[in-house]
């Protein structure tokens, strides 16, 4: 068992729509997984299909080694799980709720539960149902972490929260990131961008691509060319080049497969010869919309 | 056992206050069941209003702590925090069971047990039936809605949800009245037991598979497909089939009952005409007087049943299906009638022409065995198999008796005016009048709630209709006035056939035109 959530042409379909199709992933121990997507990419429907809360029409996955269709029971004293709009016993106070959760966990740990509940501010005998929307997911948070899970499970959890506790989820997130994998969901890469160690961009049920985000980074890069005097845009351009615009003078794209020499001669070899070449790093933000753009212009 | 005891807990300090009011209620039910006093018993039916208001409330409450209890982990949706934790199925499962067992079962037993010590019986004699009355009361109202609860996510799904089950209900009883002879009692078929095995099965397999695998839309097909089943045996069931095996042709010597036509009373119905004329119907209402006796002077006769042939001497027939109808044939040469429908278009090709007129009654005959004397009491008195009774006032023609769970209540009572210790202006003008008493029920215990059965042991003279002078027939009942008892046995059940020529039609049809579609039976004293 070498990945902690590992796939296998998953598919699911809800009677027409296709919600996933034929997807392959593989999330490595100790990553810091984001998925990330636009609203109605599949996200919600992977992760719920991960935590066996429904059955997928075809293919395998599998988490921590174990089937998905067999994650009941014990194996969740492993998993912590959390999403967005999660239904919690708003009758109970914080306190009862934390109580009542840890007695189905062996590994409950009082002394962080006390930390979390520090650090989150959760008021702990006040009842789930008078707590803010952040303050609600703060408590699931806390009762998802308290157990020390090999695996951490968040559905868009920092959707609709304020940037502070953003931020105290985050980082209560990266102090567990040594002991648990983490597989987070979420359509907002600003959120994810800082504290992610793999990334994976879900769209329209497929999988456009899944890898280490220092690797993605390493490889895209925008590309502005200066030319000694106008000419025609060369007929081709290298495959991975992406959205080449060009001026009179200036040509600018983005290289997908970044490598400082590589791409250097490469370009020469396309225009042959320039006043100036830059490679100008991108944001993860960046990236995803120039692959987003591609795609679609792909589909189109 | 730890995560049972844990849900356990959890489910008692979230459903307190419904518990609560459970045990309130069930409080006020066992108040409720406290014997009255002698003056209380004129408000009698006051109190039985209550009472059953109160077990209304009570059952109420059952069902919204059980659908409360069970939706705190809802199986329906994607959405519920439990689900993604580590709780084991069977535990959760076994921890409803055992909370509804804890806090309804327990304590109705415990209400139940002390219902009967405060009506002055000992409750050790009647465990065994309290506990097969908490089994009844859990199949017949706690698993239903147990039901309902794991195919629902909130309250007001399991109100729609089981609004439709009783339009279902309705909807197949209003399909199963339009078959041919359903109405009448029969004896069960494979089919019956076919049925029973499949909503128990289909029962425990939903409640499995929703708390093993949460699969709402398998579950919901499970019901489907039972419903339709069970809709479909009611269609195929051999009713009349079933009927002949319930109530077989009587074989010769024997002669359970015998009746013939009461040539000496108007052909007209008993039945006080309304004057009214009635719009004519498809159907036609004959109604002929009979004279009906028991076979055998030692037996009664309760008839099940009415079905009736005509034929003409040209060769057209014409025959009604089975009919359910009552009647108790006590005493010898009763008057009483039967009535049944015919076509009207029948009716009026043969209203004048003489036919010969087949009837087949379906019947139970009970022997009667020993015979026991009470005598009444100005106060509470016991009489064996009654229980303790007592009268709201003297002279009376009833009194209520209350007794623990019963099995079988077979018996017959009687009382004569002759024997009444009444003064002479309480006692009826008539001297000789005998009153009855009946019970025929076999299946004694009437509520799943009080183990105390309360009843009214009222004498009648059969036959006679109410009006405002047949009070004078009734006996009066003072306190030293002996009435009789018999016990009853079951002889069995059987269908005689009777033949009667030269009936004309016209001399019996029901001048005020149809009324419903049932037959019916009555007796008179002579």
């Amino acid at each position: 068992m070498t990945e902690a959530i590992e796939t296998q042409a998953l598919s699911k379909r809800f009677r027409r729509v296709h919600a996933l199709r034929s997807l392959d992933l593989a999330v490595p121990f100790g990553a810091i997984y984001a998925l990330v997507g636009p609203n109605g990419a599949g996200k919600t429907t992977l992760i719920k299909l991960l935590m066996n809360i429904i059955r997928a029409t075809s293919g395998e996955a599998t988490i921590l080694g174990i089937p998905a269709p067999q994650i009941s029971g014990r194996a969740f004293t492993d998993i912590g799980y959390m999403s967005e709009n999660q239904e919690l016993p708003e009758w109970m106070a914080v306190g009862q709720f934390l109580s009542y959760v840890a007695g189905f966990y062996p590994k409950w740990d009082r002394a962080l539960e006390a930390e979390l509940v520090r650090d989150f501010e959760l008021p702990l005998d006040r009842k789930l149902k008078h707590l803010s929307r952040g303050m609600k997911m703060k408590a699931a948070l806390a009762s998802a972490l308290a157990f020390h899970p090999k695996l951490i499970v968040l559905d868009e959890p920092f959707t609709g929260l304020d940037p502070l506790v953003r931020d105290q989820l985050i980082e209560s997130l990266l102090e567990r990131a040594a002991e648990a994998t983490i597989f987070i969901s979420s359509h907002d890469l600003a959120e994810i961008e800082s504290f992610s160690s793999h990334v994976g961009y879900l769209e329209a049920g497929q999988l456009r691509f899944s890898e280490e985000l220092s690797s993605l980074t390493e490889r895209f890069r925008e590309v502005e060319v200066v030319r000694d005097s106008p000419a025609p845009l060369p007929p081709s351009t290298p495959a991975s080049w992406l959205h080449v615009t060009d001026t009179p003078v200036v040509v600018r794209f983005i290289e997908t497969r970044f490598d400082s020499t590589a791409t250097d001669s490469q370009v020469r070899n396309v225009f042959g010869r320039v006043r100036d070449v830059t490679f100008t790093p991108m944001s993860l933000r960046s990236i995803f919309l120039a692959i987003a753009k591609g795609q679609r212009g792909a589909t189109r | 056992m730890n995560q049972f005891l844990h849900i356990l807990r959890k489910d008692v300090r979230h459903l307190w206050k419904e518990i609560l009011i459970s045990w309130c209620l069930l409080g006020l039910f066992v108040w409720r069941c406290i014997p009255r006093s002698q003056g209380e018993f004129t408000a009698m039916a006051f109190l039985q209003v209550s009472q059953e208001l109160v077990a209304l409330l009570l059952t109420l409450s059952w069902w919204t702590l059980i659908i409360r209890l069970v939706q705190d982990e809802s199986l329906v949706g994607h959405r519920q925090f439990w689900v993604t934790r580590p709780y084991r199925w069977p535990e959760l499962l076994v921890e409803k069971i055992v909370f509804i067992l804890a806090f309804v079962s327990v304590p109705l037993l415990i209400a139940q047990t002390l219902i009967l010590r405060l009506n002055g019986f000992a409750a050790l004699p009647y465990w065994a039936d309290l506990i097969r009355m908490q089994a009844s009361l859990l199949v017949a109202s706690a698993l239903p809605v147990f039901l309902l609860s794991v195919l629902t996510a909130t309250f007001v799904q399991v109100i729609l949800v089981g609004l439709a089950v009783v339009l279902y209900g309705v909807v197949q009883s209003a399909l199963i009245a339009q078959i041919p002879n359903s109405s009448m009692q029969h004896a069960s078929s494979v089919l019956d037991l076919l049925s029973g095995a499949i909503v128990v099965g289909v029962v425990a397999a939903v409640i499995l598979v929703q708390y093993a695998r949460r699969r709402i839309l398998l579950s919901c097909g499970l019901v489907l497909c039972a419903a339709l089943l069970l809709a479909l045996f009611d269609l195929v069931t051999p009713y009349e089939r079933l009927i002949a095996k319930e109530f077989p042709r009587v074989t010769p010597p024997r002669v359970p009952l015998e009746i013939s036509i009461d040539t000496a009373r108007p052909s007209q119905s008993v039945f006080p005409n309304s004057g009214r004329t009635m719009k004519e119907g498809k159907k036609t209402r004959i109604t002929i007087p009979i004279l009906a006796s028991s076979g055998d002077p030692n037996e009664i006769v309760a008839l099940s049943g009415i079905r009736v042939g005509l034929n003409v001497p040209d060769g057209k027939s014409w025959r009604s299906n089975w009919l359910p109808t009552g009647g108790i044939v006590v005493v010898p040469n009763s008057q009483e009638q039967f009535t049944f429908d015919v076509p009207t278009d029948l009716y009026h090709s043969l209203k004048d022409t003489p036919v010969r007129l087949d009837v087949e009654l379906a019947s139970a005959s009970y022997r009667r065995l020993q015979l026991w004397k009470v005598i009444v009491d100005a106060s509470e008195f016991y009489a064996p198999r009654l229980g303790v009774c007592a009268a709201a006032s003297f002279p009376t023609d009833m009194f209520r008796c209350r007794a623990p769970i019963r099995g079988s209540w077979l018996m017959l009572g009687m009382v004569t005016s002759s024997e009444s210790t009444c003064s002479r202006s309480e006692k009826a003008p008539s001297t000789g009048i005998t009153g009855y008493f009946t019970s025929l029920r076999e299946d004694g215990v009437h509520s799943l709630l009080n183990p105390v059965v309360e009843e009214t042991v009222g004498f009648s003279i059969y036959g006679v209709r109410q009006s405002e002078e047949t009070w004078k027939l009734h006996p009066r009942i003072c306190p030293g006035t002996p009435i009789h008892f018999s016990a009853l046995t079951m002889v069995g059940r059987e269908s005689t056939f009777h033949s009667f020529e030269g009936v004309k039609l016209a001399e019996y049809a029901d001048q005020r035109g149809l009324v419903g579609g049932s037959g019916g039976f009555a007796v008179m004293l002579p």
